[in-house]
C-alpha cells in the first residue's frame, strides 16, 4: 500500500478533494483506528494548508477537517460526536447519511445545527461511514451551503466517487500505523492479478474480460476489488502499486 | 405493502416482524430447500452474519406481517461470498466500496405477486441512493427465473452443484432504469426515493443537558 509520511499529508488529500468537487468543506474523522490507545495517545494538531483547516490527533481519534478551527476545537474538546445527529447515525449504519434526511426537529438537534452553521459549516452534508477490522470506525463528509436542487444534483453525479474516496482516505490514514498496515494487507487472488496485468498491458476492459472469459461487469468488480485491496485511488495507481510490490511484471 | 429498512441492532423495535422473518427463513431455507442451517426451538434461523449488524430490507403488510426480506452488508467487511463461496468467483474475495452483498433473499408464503419486485426495487433504490454500483450474492439457481420475471436478471459469475442443488454467485447492476422497471412491476411510482432507513428515537435533549 502506498503510504503518507504524516497526518498533515492527509490534509493535502482533503484539500484536493474539496477543490475537485467545489464543495465548502471535506472532513475525515476517525473515532477509532482499531489499534490500542497507547499508539495514538500523543496529542497533536496542525494546519491542513496555510492557515486553513486543521488536522488533529487526540487519544484514539484523528482527523483532518477544512472546518474553522473554532468549530473543530469545540467539537473535539466537548466531545460533540456524542450529540451530533450525523455521527450518531453514521455510527450505526454503513449506508451513507444525507443530512437532509435526518430529523432535525428536536430542540437539541436544531441548536447543534445552528451552532455549526454559525461557524461556517454548510447546510447540506453527506457523510459516508467507513469500517474496518478491530472496530475501526471513521466518517468522511462532504459539506456545502446550497439549495436542495443543487445538492441533489451534486450527489446524483458524484455519490459513487464519495463512497470510493471515503474508503481511500481511511486507507491512507491507516498507513500512518505500521501495525494497522499488516492488518489491512489483504492478498490478491490470481484472478485479480490477471485483471490488473491485462489492463497494464493496455487492453480495454472489454478485451480483458473476453480474454479471461468473464463478463465485463464481473471484470469491473474484480478489478475494483484489486484496487481496493491495494489501497489505490484509481486503476493506474493500482497498476503502479501492484508493479511496485512485484505482484505483476512491469510492461 | 410497506417497507421496513432496519439495522440488526434496531430489530428489537419490530418484535413481531423480526420473529416472523427469522421463522420464515427457517421454513424457507432449512425445511423447504434443505440447507444445513441451525434453527432455535421456535424454528427461527439466524447465522453468524446476523450478528454483524447488517441492514434488513423487509416488505410487510399493514398489520406488520413479514412478506419478504433480504439482508445487506458491505463487501469491505466480512461476506458470505468471500468466506464460503469464493470458488464461485474465480477465487476472488470481492471487496469493494462499490459492491454490497445481499443474502437470504426470499418471499414468504403470505406474499402476493407484487412483493418480489417491490423488495428488489427497495434494494435497487437503496443502492442507487448510496453510490453502490453492484450487489453480489450467492443464490440457488432456482431463483434466477424469479429475478428475471421481476425485471432484474443478475449476471451469473460462477455455478456449482451442491448438496442443496445448483447454486451460483451472481451480480446485479444498480441503475435508475432497472429501478424504474422494478417499480413498474411492483405497481410503485417510477423515480421514487428509496424507503427511509429506520432511525431509533434520539435522546439528544438528555445528552445536551448532561
Amino acid at each position: 500500500m502506498s503510504s503518507i509520511p504524516d497526518l498533515s499529508e492527509l490534509g493535502g488529500i482533503i484539500e484536493a478533494i474539496r477543490a475537485a468537487y467545489d464543495v465548502d468543506h471535506v472532513t475525515y474523522y476517525a473515532l477509532s483506528m482499531g489499534l490500542n490507545v497507547r499508539s495514538l495517545s500523543e496529542s497533536q494538531m496542525g494546519w491542513l494548508s496555510e492557515g486553513v483547516g486543521t488536522w488533529r490527533r487526540e487519544g484514539r481519534s484523528l482527523g483532518a477537517f477544512s472546518y474553522s478551527d473554532d468549530w473543530i476545537g469545540h467539537y473535539a474538546d466537548d466531545r460533540l460526536e456524542l450529540i451530533d445527529p450525523v455521527m450518531r447515525q453514521a455510527a450505526i449504519q454503513f449506508a451513507p447519511v444525507d443530512w437532509s434526511q435526518l430529523d432535525w426537529s428536536e430542540k437539541g438537534s436544531r441548536r447543534f445545527f445552528n451552532e455549526a452553521y454559525d461557524t461556517g459549516v454548510g447546510n447540506q452534508g453527506y457523510t459516508v461511514p467507513v469500517r474496518g477490522p478491530n472496530g475501526q470506525f471513521a466518517a468522511f463528509t462532504i459539506n456545502k451551503t446550497c439549495n436542495a436542487d443543487l445538492w441533489a444534483k451534486l450527489l446524483l453525479e458524484h455519490r459513487g466517487d464519495f463512497m470510493l474516496l471515503a474508503n481511500f482516505v481511511h486507507q491512507q490514514a491507516l498507513t500512518l500505523f505500521e501495525e494497522a498496515a499488516t492488518v489491512a494487507d489483504r492478498p490478491l487472488s490470481a484472478r485479480e492479478k490477471d485483471a490488473i496485468s491485462l489492463i497494464a498491458e493496455g487492453k480495454s476492459r472489454a478485451q480483458a474480460a473476453g480474454f479471461l472469459g468473464i463478463s465485463e461487469n464481473t471484470f469491473r468488480v474484480y478489478i475494483d476489488s484489486a484496487r481496493h485491496k491495494l489501497g489505490a485511488l484509481n486503476i493506474p495507481h493500482a497498476i503502479a502499486l501492484a508493479t511496485h510490490k512485484g505482484l505483476i511484471s512491469p510492461q | 405493502m410497506n417497507f421496513t429498512l432496519v439495522y440488526g441492532q434496531d430489530l428489537s423495535e419490530f418484535p413481531k416482524l423480526t420473529n416472523q422473518m427469522f421463522k420464515d427463513r427457517g421454513t424457507q431455507f432449512k425445511d423447504r430447500l434443505g440447507w444445513e442451517l441451525d434453527t432455535d426451538t421456535e424454528g427461527r434461523e439466524r447465522d453468524e452474519y446476523d450478528d454483524l449488524n447488517p441492514l434488513y430490507v423487509i416488505v410487510n403488510d399493514d398489520e406488520g406481517n413479514h412478506l419478504g426480506s433480504s439482508r445487506v452488508m458491505p463487501t469491505t467487511g466480512r461476506t458470505m461470498l468471500g468466506e464460503h463461496f469464493s470458488h464461485l468467483t474465480d477465487g476472488v474475495a470481492i471487496s469493494s466500496a462499490a459492491v454490497w452483498e445481499t443474502t437470504r433473499f426470499f418471499i414468504s408464503d403470505r406474499a402476493h405477486r407484487r412483493v418480489a419486485p417491490a423488495l428488489m426495487w427497495a434494494g435497487c433504490a437503496l443502492g442507487l441512493q448510496s453510490g453502490v454500483d453492484f450487489y453480489a450474492s450467492v443464490t440457488g439457481a432456482h431463483l434466477l427465473r424469479v429475478f428475471k420475471l421481476c425485471g432484474w436478471p443478475p449476471e451469473v459469475i460462477g455455478r456449482a452443484d451442491s448438496d442443496e442443488g445448483e447454486i451460483c454467485a451472481v451480480l446485479w447492476e444498480v441503475s435508475q432504469e432497472l429501478c424504474d422497471t422494478l417499480a413498474r412491476k411492483a405497481g410503485l411510482p417510477a423515480g421514487g426515493q428509496a424507503p427511509d432507513i429506520f432511525v431509533p428515537a434520539g435522546d439528544i435533549e438528555t445528552k445536551m443537558a448532561a
